[in-house]
């Protein structure tokens, strides 16, 4: 039988667009703070059935699904999960896997206005009312109201630059788990906006040096001319273009109350802050063992499940167990034949990896096996 | 760009457009950062946050690791700075302290000759 027959066809696309991804490392998977295959090795193995667990729990209590949905903050921290299926999702029978899998994908529908694949680029969040009204609500800085743009355009790119690493550090490297970019919303003259939402950038339970961090949330709209920016399934930025050279204006907001940072200085003062943080952050780890982050990670993925478990009454800390296993247990044979097939995507043709890549993951999502490490 | 008395040393995937001049500081440890002053090119297997303070004074970026939508290439495009990607054994053979020019529309890295 055809593989779409048998499989939920969003399942089947959004493995495609991540093998796709991992064709782009080209082989080489990020490897810090430690290779990014072997944390997407355990976290298959508890995190989506915890997320499975937890959405069930939440649907017999009435919630409905938009406001599960609402739990999760953005659609990146429902489509990134798809990563873990590099490896079989253990704890669920298939079809309780499909389930979760195509939730994931409805709950995405709920943000996402255009395609929810984001295929060309386009992680479309507004509708063309929302983008009217933000470019009369925001107070935009532009070179009519800054002697010095140039400077000021090049301080954004670095503040955005330090965000971004700022949201690899608290998220393991998992950096899409605190930002949602999207855009690029079209307007007359060639021109684009592009919106930055930076949030969860405090989660001072799983990490105690980001105390005197002043906002949790921050977000930046910036208007391009003649740049080709967009973001993927997975809300990395593509373009090709140097982001500074073509900047007409933009707005950065911070806290819920959205105070706008109006000048280079304020600007420069927050964009210290953060990246002093990370300075601090780095001093933090800097004994720290591969066991060590992958406590870090464990933890940080269960307190993405906060919302749901404040909703539920439940602690948000991740049991006993899930401590011992990730401290103990070392990846298995299925983590060396993973390496050893991204080892070999430069060799084998692009079309051919990406439907040898396609077709692991979506039976990692239906294999169903029984939790070998876990039983809680 | 004028390519007499450049002599071509390493090719990369382009990941961040754009032409520096500087010098190459590699860096293999959070610890060589120390090394880096502003302008200077960096050079590492790949960036990460601990390389931050070097990262936010580098005039260009080369990683021997990453495509287009790798860590390096996304930071590099913010910051408006030339980055070239994948680049094998860029931290074996740049120097410290050698004059190089990456030419991050083309994906080269050239020597200049004296």
């Amino acid at each position: 039988m055809e593989m779409k027959e048998l499989y939920s066809k969003k399942i089947v696309k959004a493995c495609s667009i991540v093998a796709n991804h991992i064709l782009d490392d080209r082989g080489e998977p990020p490897l810090w703070p430690l290779n990014i295959v072997k944390t997407l090795w355990y976290l298959s193995k508890f995190f989506p059935r915890e997320v499975y667990i937890t959405i069930e729990k939440l649907r017999e209590r009435g919630v409905s699904e938009k406001e599960i949905s609402d739990f999760f903050l953005t659609p990146t921290r429902l489509t990134y999960i798809f990563n873990q299926a590099e490896f079989p999702i253990e704890g669920l029978t298939a079809e309780e896997g499909e389930n979760l899998f195509d939730t994931f994908m409805s709950y995405v529908a709920f943000y996402r206005k255009e395609d929810i694949y984001c295929d060309t680029l386009r992680n479309i969040l507004w509708d063309k009312g929302q983008v009217i009204e933000a470019l009369n609500k925001y107070e935009f800085i532009n070179s009519k109201k800054c002697a010095d743009w140039e400077s000021l355009s090049q301080l954004l790119g670095k503040f955005n630059s330090v965000m971004w690493l700022y949201t690899e550090f608290i998220n393991v490297a998992k950096h899409p788990y605190s930002h949602e970019f999207h855009g690029p919303y079209i307007l007359p003259h060639n021109e684009t906006m592009i919106v930055r939402k930076y949030y969860d950038l405090k989660p001072t339970e799983v990490w105690p040096f980001l105390i005197d961090v002043p906002y949790d949330i921050i977000l930046t709209l910036e208007i391009y001319k003649d740049a080709n920016l967009g973001f993927d399934f997975l809300n990395h930025s593509a373009s090709s273009v140097s982001h500074p050279k073509c900047l007409q204006e933009f707005f950065v907001g911070v806290g819920t109350e959205e105070s706008p940072v109006t000048n280079f200085k304020d600007l420069r003062a927050l964009l210290t802050e953060y990246k002093n943080t990370i300075t601090r952050g780095n001093e933090a780890v800097s004994e720290y063992t591969d066991a060590d982050w992958l406590v870090k990670l464990l933890e940080r993925h269960f307190y993405y499940l906060k919302p749901h478990k404040d909703k539920l009454g439940e602690n948000w800390k991740p049991p006993k167990v899930l401590y011992d296993f990730v401290k103990t247990v070392e990846p298995d044979e299925k983590f060396v034949e993973f390496m050893d097939l991204v080892g070999r995507a430069i060799q084998t043709p692009s079309e051919q990896f990406v439907k040898q890549l396609t077709n692991l993951h979506v039976q990692n999502i239906y294999s169903g096996p029984e939790s070998k490490y876990l039983k809680y | 760009m004028n390519k007499k008395n450049k002599e071509i040393i390493l090719k990369g995937i382009v990941a961040s457009p754009g032409i520096a001049k500087g010098k190459a500081k590699v860096l293999l440890s959070p610890a060589d950062t120390a090394k880096m002053q502003e302008g200077n090119i960096l050079v590492a297997p790949l960036t990460n946050p601990q390389l931050i303070t070097a990262i936010l004074q580098a005039s260009a970026i080369v990683t021997e690791i990453g495509g287009p939508l790798s860590h390096a290439a996304i930071v590099a495009r913010e910051l408006g700075i030339p980055c070239i990607v994948g680049v094998k054994n860029a931290t074996k053979i740049l120097k410290d302290n050698m004059e190089i020019i990456v030419n991050g529309n083309e994906g080269i890295i050239f020597q200049e000759n004296s």
